[in-house]
């Protein structure tokens, strides 16, 4: 274990303040997700979820990352063991998983546009973006963290098994996933209500 | 390990600092600021009603007043001052040497800072908030309000929003992992248990009004219409979100002051504070309920019968711990060897005037009444008895309290009771005439009214007791600046105080505790000064203990980097032409202060 | 800690076959969407069915990946706790809403 101080809990801060901020982020996407349900039949123009959802491609993109989530508790299991090609490989994957998910966001959103929802053009089309646009935001953020860790370890080496920070970056990124299991079924259920 | 720096005390000190006593003084003064400016503001509202027809200032500007008064006074002074408390105080009181996270406190109150002068920067170009502290939609719409004064309100409170969360969750984490040996839960102080449950709230509430503040932004500047009916929105939905936050907001803003209160009222009557793990209980149930009332502010919208009544009775039902709370204060100085002086007045008067105010916040909870009392001075009276009368009063308690720990000089008593006595006064006069102004129907937030509806003399009274007010603040600073340099010097423990913060000198060293304190009750530093018959003790010799062998972490510019990246982010979103570079420059340095701050050595 | 020593390899492949469960359960969510219509599956059916696997892959991903369930219980306290929160103002505001 790297050196911190003994703490009450004993659980490192810094992952305490994961949590935290995870369930902090509880109430960013509940509100959002809240806010997609109850604007989801308000467009007075232009298409809305049923004309315009593709469920493959949202099936796909949900496929991706949990696969990557996958790929994240393994990172984090062979930080643990010391294995560093292993840890690698493993945190290589979740960031072409995570750049695999925007590239289909990217895709899916341009598909939208062009289907004529564009942000402003209804409620349900702001609030659908507004959505997946901050969970995006998300991702995208997972992916710098974790391709910052990845290059740390592939400059520094053997010297470099942070397995806190590991962990604690793993906390995200699976909570990233975790909300879009939640918006997957969200947008699923809804289409049918 | 020994890297311990000499003491940075210029304006670098100042500006790289990761101390959490520093930082807290930072909060105290910025806050003081606001405050002196939020004062002004509501001078400026009570002078053009003291007569009717008056034509002291423009609508718009009394909107302004209106509009930065409520926001000032309560993201910019009484959050921020119980910053300051906490920062000061949590990581004495569980025996801490710092917070969880020294640098991310740093960040937070750098992130303060900005986006506090970003909320008020719309008075450089005349384009100052005027919509109102809760931003109604569909008033915050371009339509309406077609400058950028909107913009500075929501991406202002956009930025302190994010001073406050990050602070929470340092705060929280402080609490749960820091504590000294020996201090269980139940053996922490009040005011920590109260700032506990705040923090709790803080990062529970503020997500909900940033994605509300966000959708502002976007029906403002992205074309969307989320609070515009014309394009399918709904702007009862802001109000909800608004809300959603805004009543947890509310006991945010309240508790703090309820800790510091059971911290001086034990003190000053020599007595335990009565019912100690009730007082903890009632805490959190305050904090639970807090987040299933929100709808009470909005009865007059039409709920509906079974949300009416739902949040009727759990309206009626937060009253009961807060009761049980008030209770528990008397009961604490009930028989007690009551000692009065300046802190322990703000503190008496908290239960007083809280009392007052939580009377008639159980009267609004009556949809029924409350219908009758919307938007009139009524609820203007309410809440600043509960925020005035209650938050501010006690917040004043524990500057006089803590004061002599902070700076090692006692505060003026002489001056402190003038100020006292011209507060107690002043705002009583000024607010308790508004609860008749509210009944005779005069409406909230009007810039003025007309003659002879039996309002002139009330409002004439208010006024005169807001510039009674203003005196007692004026001498509140002057009092200030006059006992940080001539101030009688203080002792370790100048009040016979409870907690562990009394235990070390004041003001206390960079590294609070020499040793690191063990802790075997309640109130510990009291059970080694005395004994149960309330003899005193002798206290055992100071172990020595050698400075430089004290690991302090480093001072760092990241921080005040990172907050002014953020914010001109946040600016640029409404800068007119340029404002993409302006953000793109704030995420860039961002980015380069975020990477320079993870490779820096803490 | 105690499992850490003894069940390196238990705890690898318990991530393979949770990864196993959860691409099936994605799958099926998948199909059961898309065929719901020929293979005659009721609305109520439908929702139930997939609100339950949903759940399941909350679970698989929060208790075991996010290592949840074998944290102390101030941290599982932290995370339910707004959870159960969120999710009663979530429902609150959407009876009030909608």
């Amino acid at each position: 274990m790297s050196a911190h101080l003994e703490t009450n809990t004993g659980v490192d801060n810094r992952k305490f303040a994961m949590w935290t901020l995870i369930g902090s982020e509880c109430f960013l996407f509940g509100t959002l997700i809240v806010n997609y349900m109850i604007n989801r039949n308000r467009g007075l123009a232009g298409p809305t979820g049923p004309e315009i959802f593709n469920i493959d491609l949202t099936t796909l993109s949900t496929f991706d990352l949990l696969m990557s989530s996958v790929a994240m508790a393994l990172a984090v299991f062979y930080c643990k063991q010391k294995r560093l090609r292993a840890m690698q490989i493993s945190l290589a994957t979740v960031v072409i998983f995570g750049l695999f998910f925007l590239g289909f966001q990217y895709y899916e959103f341009n598909h939208f546009v062009n289907e004529g929802l564009s942000l402003g053009t209804n409620i349900f089309g702001s609030s659908f973006y507004l959505l997946t646009g901050c969970h995006g935001i998300h991702v995208a953020i997972g992916v710098m963290i974790i391709s910052t860790l990845l290059i740390q370890s592939l400059i520094k080496g053997e010297s470099w098994f942070n397995d806190d920070v590991v962990e604690i970056c793993g906390l995200y990124w699976h909570f990233v996933d975790v909300i879009w299991i939640i918006i997957f079924t969200v947008v699923l259920l809804l289409v049918l209500i | 390990m020994s890297n311990h720096s000499a003491p940075n005390t210029g304006l670098w000190g100042w500006i790289t600092t990761v101390d959490h006593k520093k930082i807290a003084i930072l909060y105290a003064l910025s806050s003081l600021f606001f405050f002196f400016l939020g004062g002004v503001e509501a001078m400026i509202m009570r002078t053009q009603l003291i007569i009717p027809n008056n034509d002291f200032v423009t609508a718009r500007t009394f909107n302004s007043m209106v509009t930065m008064h409520g926001t000032t006074m309560i993201f910019l002074v009484v959050m921020p001052l119980s910053s300051a408390f906490f920062n000061f105080l949590i990581p004495i009181m569980i025996g801490a040497r710092d917070v969880a996270f020294p640098r991310l406190n740093a960040l937070s109150f750098w992130i303060f800072f900005f986006g506090g002068i970003l909320l008020n920067a719309g008075y450089f170009i005349n384009e100052v908030p005027r919509q109102g502290w809760f931003g109604y939609a569909n008033l915050t719409d371009r339509q309406y309000t077609p400058d950028l004064s909107v913009d500075f309100w929501a991406m202002g409170l956009q930025v302190v929003g994010l001073a406050s969360l990050i602070a929470s969750i340092n705060f929280f984490v402080t609490i749960m992992n820091m504590r000294c040996k020996g201090m269980t839960l139940l053996k922490m102080p009040m005011f920590v248990w109260t700032s506990l449950v705040t923090q709790v709230l803080l990062f529970l509430a503020l997500p909900v009004i940033t994605v509300a503040l966000v959708m502002i932004t976007f029906d403002r500047h992205f074309g969307t219409g989320f609070f515009n009916p014309g394009a399918g929105g709904s702007v009862i939905l802001w109000q909800h979100l608004f809300w959603v936050f805004g009543h947890p907001e509310v006991y945010i803003l309240i508790l703090p002051a309820m800790g510091i209160v059971s911290e001086i009222l034990p003190t000053f009557s020599k007595k335990p504070l009565f019912g100690y793990s009730v007082m903890v209980y009632s805490s959190c149930a305050i904090g639970f309920l807090g987040f299933a009332v929100w709808a009470h502010h909005m009865f007059t919208t039409g709920l509906g019968p079974w949300a009416t009544t739902f949040f009727t009775a759990a309206t009626m039902l937060i009253a009961v711990p807060t009761g049980v709370k008030i209770f528990n204060w008397i009961s604490t100085v009930w028989g007690g060897r009551i000692h009065f002086n300046t802190a322990s007045l703000f503190g008496l008067s908290f239960v007083a005037m809280f009392t007052f105010g939580g009377l008639s916040g159980i009267m609004h909870s009556s949809a029924p009444i409350d219908t009758q009392h919307q938007d009139t001075y009524f609820v203007v009276a309410h809440f600043h008895y509960v925020l005035y009368g209650g938050a501010v009063m006690g917040l004043f308690g524990g500057v006089f309290y803590w004061f002599p720990k902070v700076t090692g000089r006692f505060l003026h008593e002489g001056m402190g009771k003038v100020q006292f006595w011209l507060f107690m006064i002043g705002f009583n006069v000024t607010f308790f005439p508004m609860h008749f102004l509210g009944v005779q129907g005069m409406p909230r937030r009007n810039y003025t009214y007309a003659a002879d509806q039996g309002w002139d003399l009330w409002n004439l009274v208010a006024t005169l007791g807001a510039y009674t007010t203003a005196i007692g603040g004026l001498l509140f600073f002057y009092n200030l600046f006059y006992s940080i340099k001539r101030g009688a010097l203080a002792p370790a423990d100048p009040w016979d105080g409870r907690t562990l913060e009394w235990t070390i000198p004041s003001p206390p060293p960079e590294y609070n505790f020499g040793i690191e304190p063990v802790v075997k009750n309640l109130d510990d530093f009291w059970h080694q000064k005395y004994d149960e018959q309330g003899q005193r003790l002798s206290l055992p010799a100071k172990a020595s203990y050698d400075p430089h062998s004290i690991h302090l972490p480093n001072p760092s510019y990241w921080p005040i980097c990172l907050a002014a990246g953020l914010t001109l982010g946040a600016a640029g979103f409404f800068i007119k032409g340029f404002g993409l570079y302006v953000s793109l420059l704030g995420v860039a340095i961002v980015l380069i202060s975020s990477y320079g701050w993870a490779y820096e050595e803490a | 800690m105690a499992h850490e020593e003894h069940s390196a390899h238990a705890t690898v492949s318990l991530y393979w076959i949770f990864c196993v469960i959860l691409g099936i359960i994605t799958a099926l969510e998948w199909a059961i969407f898309k065929y719901k219509d020929p293979w005659g599956v009721s609305n109520f059916a439908l929702i139930t069915s997939l609100s339950v696997m949903s759940v399941v892959k909350f679970i698989m991903v929060v208790g075991w990946y996010m290592h949840l369930r074998y944290d102390p219980k101030m941290i599982k306290f932290v995370f339910i706790f707004s959870f159960l929160m969120i999710s009663g103002t979530a429902a609150g505001l959407l009876m009030l809403m909608a």
